[in-house]
């Protein structure tokens, strides 16, 4: 054996017909051990658990995308600072579409609750408030209450050096122009590449990418698409409750509102109620409001289909959920109503055709 | 016997060097956050697992670092000072020498981590569902990784810098698997033949980072079955062994 190894050729050979052999047989011992240990960007509760490193590393990735979210936010408002809370305006807007399409009255989307609950610990001392309250109006004539970052020069005891940052920041308290945040989209894209689960990134992704369809015609089906990926990168997992209820309803709300395709709408709806229904009691205030839309939404996607008693059944389930959704019960009795004289027309027309 | 000799004082020499000295400050330090963090937390769960998730990670990676930094040292700085002509002057092989030098860096990286790993073990109360068994298979586990690593970047030593060599060796085992599965994703979509055809190819390259199972020790209490384990060893083995014969190839050519 030492004999035959004596040239180099012969060992620079060994290690060739070693290397093609362990390339050959690797892969059934590399391929189960790499699915045991492996990292992937996307949040997983239980394997996270296993590794100290990678508990940490999360906390970046969200902290990180949550930076890049509340970047977007700062767009909203030519880049003057508010408290979190008045900063975003996505749930005014989305609050605006439903009650356009869907003829409701005003509604609190759970962006807004997500925001409030976050920021609970953030709100001003009583009092304080009225000070650096900022009431401006934006181009659709809507007039927002914010409260900036940098106070007013009134509330602010630093002197010249407040001064000098309102001069050198940007800052106004009598009127801001709220603009949509298009240039922020890239900042929202990367927010939900950082976090994938970043569940309200998504949605003002795809809310603000459909916005712009008077000048982008392929808005629509991006924004479809984007949201198609999301609810593929955020499956619902064994054993845990589906939190992705919101992406359900930006994606339902697209296809039955803007691509006006109820019948894709009322199947990518359907799936999320019923597993909302089976998970109600473990979904928090954010996730419970986002269903209580989707079930508003279904039940506008079977009247469009012209399934009444289906929508009537679905607002039904939903109302056994949400006793006090004012909204779901509208949505009830008009279906009802629609749903009555939808037989009375029926009859009326089976009256009158002549038997054969 | 020369190699046992060479090891022997290659052994003892690394225990006089400073990285030895700043491992020995990093489990201190370990130690000191370890126990300020358990006070009064003792019996929390998710900060017993954090802290032992931690430590095997740490450890891992230091002892990763330590074989690392003398692999790449022993061969340029010897030759570097001159020691190597009394060395191979006496009746001792060159491949007897670099398997002396292995030797000495695989022992002081395995001892570093069974150190680490038993001070783990001591000082933080393993978390529920835990295998002592598991516990010791993934100790051995990262020493034969470490066995690999060590003839690795012995052989580079020959072709590369001291820095350089220290650079690609630890950016090789810390990343490879995450190059691997970019790579391999890069080249899904290049066609079904040729994408499987590059993509066993990039298997010639070892994957040191599946003989690190510290996730699958604190998230499964089943120890690995021993064929698996054993297919585990002779992988490591074998990419060192081929690792050692390349590096005395590489060796004996070389102008000392």
């Amino acid at each position: 054996m030492t004999a035959w190894l004596s040239k180099p050729y012969q060992r620079w050979g060994l290690v060739a017909v070693g290397l093609a052999i362990l390339a050959a047989i690797s892969p059934p011992i590399v391929g189960p051990m790499t699915d045991r240990i492996r990292f992937s960007l996307m949040p997983d509760r239980e394997r996270d658990e296993s590794s100290g490193i990678v508990r940490l590393f999360r906390s970046f990735q969200m902290s990180l995308a949550d930076a890049c979210y509340a970047k977007s936010t700062h767009y909203q408002h030519r880049g003057i600072l508010y408290q979190k809370i008045d900063e975003n305006i996505l749930d005014e807007k989305i609050n605006e579409e439903q009650n356009r399409f869907a003829g409701t009255e005003t509604t609190t989307s759970p962006v807004a609750v997500t925001l409030k609950r976050d920021d609970q610990h953030e709100q001003p001392v009583a009092g304080e408030e009225h000070k650096d309250e900022a009431r401006a109006t934006d181009e659709h004539g809507h007039v927002h209450r914010g409260i900036t970052f940098i106070p007013t020069a009134e509330n602010d005891f630093r002197g010249i050096i407040g001064d000098i940052e309102r001069e050198v920041k940007p800052f106004d308290t009598s009127h801001v122009e709220h603009t949509e945040p298009i240039e922020a989209l890239p900042w929202l894209r990367l927010a939900t590449w950082i976090n994938p689960e970043h569940e309200n990134a998504w949605v003002a992704t795809a809310f603000w990418l459909k916005g712009t369809a008077r000048q982008n015609p392929d808005a629509t089906t991006r924004a479809i698409a984007l949201l198609e990926r999301a609810l593929a990168l955020n499956p619902p997992r064994k054993g845990q409750p589906y939190e992705k209820q919101g992406l359900v309803f930006m994606l339902g709300q697209t296809y039955l509102f803007t691509a006006k395709n109820p019948r894709r709408a009322l199947s990518v709806l359907e799936v999320a109620i019923k597993r909302g229904e089976e998970d109600f009691a473990q979904l928090d205030e954010v996730q419970r409001d986002w269903l209580s839309y989707n079930f508003r939404n279904a039940a506008l996607a079977c009247r469009q289909l012209g399934q009444h008693e289906k929508a009537i059944e679905i607002c039904k389930r939903g109302i056994a959920l949400f006793p006090d959704d004012r909204p779901l019960q509208t949505h009830l009795r008009r279906e009802q109503q629609l749903l009555k004289k939808a037989r009375e027309t029926k009859s009326a027309n089976s009256k009158q055709s002549p038997r054969p | 016997m020369p190699t046992w000799l060479v090891a022997r004082i290659t052994f003892f020499e690394t225990l006089r060097r400073k990285d030895f000295f700043v491992l020995l400050i990093l489990l201190g330090l370990y130690t000191a956050v370890a126990v300020t963090l358990l006070q009064g937390r003792s019996q929390d769960e998710s900060v017993r697992r954090l802290l032992f998730s931690l430590g095997l990670t740490f450890s891992f990676g230091a002892a990763a670092i330590l074989v690392v930094v003398l692999a790449a040292r022993q061969v340029p700085k010897e030759i570097e000072q001159g020691t190597i002509l009394p060395l191979l002057a006496r009746p001792l092989t060159r491949g007897q020498f670099l398997l002396g030098k292995f030797l000495a860096c695989w022992v002081v990286g395995a001892g570093s981590l069974l150190c680490f790993a038993v001070l783990i073990r001591l000082l933080v109360r393993p978390p529920a569902q835990f295998s002592e068994v598991l516990f010791v298979q993934t100790i051995v586990l990262q020493a034969a990784g470490l066995g690999a690593l060590a003839a690795i970047t012995l052989m580079f030593s020959l072709v590369l810098t001291d820095l350089l060599n220290i650079t690609v060796s630890l950016i090789y085992y810390f990343f490879w698997g995450v190059i691997f599965n970019v790579l391999q994703s890069a080249l899904h979509p290049a066609g079904e033949s040729g994408g499987s055809f590059l993509g066993r190819a990039l298997y010639v390259f070892p994957h040191l980072e599946i003989l690190n199972i510290s996730r699958v020790c604190l998230a499964e209490s089943t120890p690995l079955a021993w064929s698996l384990m054993l297919a585990l060893i002779v992988y490591a083995a074998a990419y060192a062994a081929l690792a050692l014969v390349a590096a005395h190839n590489l060796f004996e050519k070389r102008w000392v």
